[in-house]
């Protein structure tokens, strides 16, 4: 188990989560995170662990539905607690999940609705044209201009689904960001209205 | 000779510690989700007093890198005393570049007023903010306040709107009007004049706001709907400066300052000091649009 | 571009600095030594400490030369140099039960165990002005500690001792409220993270302890004379030092130091709505840095009107008292009316003089 050392702690850290802010407030518009020497469990893509090692510490919890070898590894490079996936702040998800237990993920109050998941999902490819055989999510509300949309192999409607339905309670929800194995990643807030299809 | 060590100070670039600025960057992210709502965070403690602006430098500080372009303005100036102060001292714990040039400026920090020129795609705009609860006019308590925003009930606000009108002939807020964003929260802008209000509606920059003193932040995504708070027959309208000129450039469609001199003679000047600037020096800045000020003749 | 309209403000800044350090020390060359404020002006440096958050008396000291001698300044100073250094540990609680003891006294009982101890207190001094301190010389004080020093023999010292508490002879006696089972005993570090309300205990006490002493004196006053229902009674006051520990990686306790502290535990009446229980007492608790006597008695008094919330009397009101007892807060947001408000007064200047106009439409001339 490996403890990364090439990812440095104030400047990767700020310039990859600047992408990750663009990504958030521009749903829907596909970011590409830096290409860093990792040696991560495979259930971890590049763009997955940018993330956590930009926004992970002590501070924060994460779940991995029961992938130890990527909790050891997330835990021993970012310090953040494993928790169980009602209360993780943090979860990783690959884009086949089953997607029952979505429902159980933390989605906040209305007094404080930002103490909700931030849903991390790994699919194999994310792309503005049209892929045979994808997911494809339009993207529209805060953040998006007119409408995007983007297509995703690798991601099931049945996530989309119980997210869709999670976050008709807005305020409440949770909020995602769709990784690939290319150091892409989308983002979609809890605010936006989507629709997805294949 | 030995050299006295002890009492050598090493800030961390920004100033501010990583485990701070992800506790803001994580907080960001929840804000830009929840377009206007309040999101509470630690607010550590800055060398610059608490109502002075510790709020946006904590947002400006989170979130700017060595390739930034840093500018800050307050009540429209970039020379502004307290501007200077800001401006120093993120300098001084970043080394970035600093501009006057709105423009050119990747992160404007401001305090109370919105740039007169357009907004682009690549810039974020930090705010200070002093009172971030747009309630705490009818509701001194924040844990009803909290309340009410879960709850979207904001019958004591529309109340108040209703009243002001009612006895003065018209809504009295001035600078800070509160504005409903996403059709969901109300949110207080920062005491920006009405004038600037119209701006936050479907802006192509990304809108952080940072109150340090009450530890909140909160955020409008771009293409956010932003609208003013009014009533079928009480509409909002923006400050009419009834026609005055600048009197530098002659310009009328910006926001202007009254200024008075010794000799007791009255004019007005573009608050704005970059676009007064660049108004003066003959170029041709792209100004905000907007239903309102499309509607000044001239 | 070479037009500025507006310009100078950096100028101004670097001239009113410079002048801040003329004032500072033109009238007087000698540079007043860190250790002759940690030692002659201890108690400046104890409030600094209070208020800044942070034990260090010399760091305290070094505050309290910048600012001129201006307290609500230094704490200020002291708590944004607070913000930069590093945390390493949350130490184990402090148990003043280990405390070496400098003054112990206790209005509720004449005797209590180990005696009333006054210790360095000017309580019962008068207030008369000495001007002897004009011309205090270093042979003056000299000869005072040789003096003072003559008196103990260092042959026939005691042990040093600890003292069991007050309030420990209510408890045996069975004569303490118990504590309310649904009181919020969670653990939270309000430096970490923003108050919410309704607040933990724990949030609520770190807040006093950080608080302004006048703020806290001007609440617990205004609750003894009727805008709060506490006038309670010093279980205990104690002043001394106390040894931290902290848990090291492996486990093992660790002693790093001592600090000063004092101590207060204020007694308080309750009613008892149910025939069937007694109305017993409570403890409102204070603890702050330093020899702060007014601090202490002031939290322990707020601690008691907090645990009774009661919109109608202010000082039972968490929210009025914390917010405003915070001295760097309500300094910086007091003082920030000096900023700039010309773009918010000339919006303000519109809507009344178009209200003028409205009017005089009503009602002609």
């Amino acid at each position: 188990m490996k403890k990364e050392i090439c990812f440095e702690e104030v400047f990767d850290a700020q310039e990859q989560f600047r992408i990750v802010l663009d990504a958030m407030a521009h749903p829907g518009k596909i970011y590409q995170l830096k290409d860093f020497d990792f040696e991560a469990p495979s259930a971890l893509s590049n763009a997955s662990a940018v993330i956590a090692f930009a926004l992970l510490n002590a501070d924060t919890s994460f779940h991995t539905l029961g992938n130890s070898q990527l909790s050891e590894y997330l835990s021993l490079n970012t310090g953040a607690i494993q928790e169980t996936f009602e209360r993780a702040d943090f979860v990783f998800i690959q884009g086949n999940s089953n997607a029952e237990f979505l429902f159980r993920l933390k989605h906040g109050t209305l007094s404080y609705p930002e103490d909700s998941a931030t849903l991390l999902i790994e699919v194999a490819e994310i792309n503005k044209f049209y892929l045979d055989g994808c997911t494809e999510i339009i993207f529209r509300g805060p953040g998006v201009e007119f409408e995007n949309r983007v297509f995703f192999r690798g991601l099931s409607m049945e996530i989309l689904a119980a997210v869709k339905e999670i976050n008709f309670e807005f305020p409440l929800g949770i909020d995602l960001i769709f990784c690939d194995k290319n150091n892409q990643i989308v983002g979609l807030p809890r605010s936006n209205n989507f629709d997805f299809k294949v | 000779m030995v050299e006295n060590n002890k009492y050598i100070n090493k800030y961390n670039f920004a100033f501010i510690d990583e485990a701070t600025k992800k506790e803001i960057r994580r907080k960001l992210l929840k804000a830009v989700a929840i377009p206007g709502y309040q999101v509470p965070y630690s607010s550590p403690e800055m060398p610059i007093a608490r109502g002075w602006g510790t709020g946006g430098l904590h947002v400006t500080l989170a979130i700017i890198g060595k390739t930034d372009i840093f500018k800050i303005i307050d009540q429209g100036s970039d020379a502004s005393v307290n501007a200077c102060n800001l401006r120093n001292f993120v300098q001084s714990m970043t080394g970035v570049k600093t501009t006057f040039d709105t423009s050119e400026a990747t992160i404007i920090q401001t305090r109370h007023r919105i740039t007169e020129e357009e907004l682009n795609e690549n810039q974020i705009f930090v705010y200070q903010v002093p009172q971030p609860e747009p309630l705490r006019s009818v509701e001194r308590y924040e844990n009803k306040t909290r309340q009410m925003h879960g709850e979207a009930d904001y019958a004591k606000m529309w109340v108040s709107l209703y009243e002001q009108f009612v006895s003065h002939g018209d809504i009295m807020l001035g600078a800070g009007y509160p504005v409903k964003v996403n059709s969901r929260y109300i949110m207080a802008p920062s005491p920006i004049p009405r004038w600037d209000i119209p701006n936050l509606n479907l802006s192509k920059a990304l809108h952080l706001f940072g109150a340090g003193r009450e530890k909140r932040l909160y955020a409008i995504p771009p293409f956010t709907k932003v609208e003013p708070l009014e009533f079928e027959d009480i509409k909002f309208h923006i400050e009419d400066f009834k026609g005055s000129v600048c009197s530098k450039t002659g310009y009328k469609k910006a926001f202007l300052d009254e200024m008075y001199y010794d000799d007791g003679s009255t004019n007005f000047v573009i608050n704005d000091s970059n676009f007064l600037d660049k108004l003066f020096e003959k170029e041709q800045p792209i100004q905000h649009e907007n239903k309102y000020i499309n509607q000044i003749a001239g | 571009m070479g037009y500025v309209a507006v310009k100078g403000g950096s100028d101004a800044i670097e001239n009113s600095l410079e002048l801040v350090e003329f004032y500072r020390i033109r009238n007087s060359i000698t540079p007043i030594e860190i250790e002759q404020i940690k030692s002659q002006l201890r108690l400046a440096v104890d409030k600094v400490m209070g208020e800044g958050g942070l034990f260090t008396p010399e760091y305290a000291a070094i505050a309290l030369k910048q600012a001129e001698g201006e307290v609500f300044e230094a704490a200020f100073i002291l708590r944004a140099f607070r913000t930069t250094l590093q945390r390493r540990f949350y130490s184990e609680t402090i148990n003043t039960r280990e405390m070496f003891v400098k003054r112990k006294i206790s209005a509720s009982f004449r005797e209590i165990p180990g005696g009333q101890i006054l210790g360095p207190t000017r309580d019962y001094s008068q207030r008369i002005m000495d001007t002897k301190k004009a011309s205090e010389s270093t042979a003056d004080i000299q000869n005072f500690l040789q003096q003072f020093e003559s008196k103990i023999d260092k042959n026939t010292l005691n042990s040093i001792k600890t003292y069991a508490k007050v309030i420990d002879l209510l408890r045996e006696q069975g004569l303490l409220k118990p504590i309310d089972k649904k009181e919020n005993k969670q653990l939270l570090d309000i430096t970490r993270e923003a108050i919410k309300f309704p607040a933990a205990r724990s949030a609520r006490l770190q807040m006093l302890a950080r608080a302004e002493t006048g703020g806290l004196m001007a609440m617990g006053y205004a609750s003894m004379r009727g805008f709060g229902s506490v006038h309670p009674t010093v279980g205990e006051l104690r002043y001394g030092s106390v040894p931290v520990t902290v848990k090291d990686p492996s486990g093992k306790l660790r002693y790093i130091g001592k600090i000063e502290v004092t101590e207060a535990e204020m007694i308080n009446g309750t009613s008892s709505s149910k025939k069937s229980e007694a109305a017993l007492y409570t403890i409102g608790y204070g603890l702050c840095f330093g020899q702060n006597d007014t601090k202490a008695i002031c939290m322990g008094i707020l601690d008691t009107t907090m645990r009774n919330p009661d919109s109608n009397q202010p000082a039972n009101d968490q929210e009025f008292v914390l917010y405003h007892t915070e001295g760097i807060e309500s300094m910086g947001f007091t003082n920030h009316l000096k900023l700039p408000h010309y773009v918010t007064f000339q919006s303000s200047l519109k809507n009344v003089r178009e209200e003028v106009e409205r009017k005089k439409e009503v009602v002609p001339a």
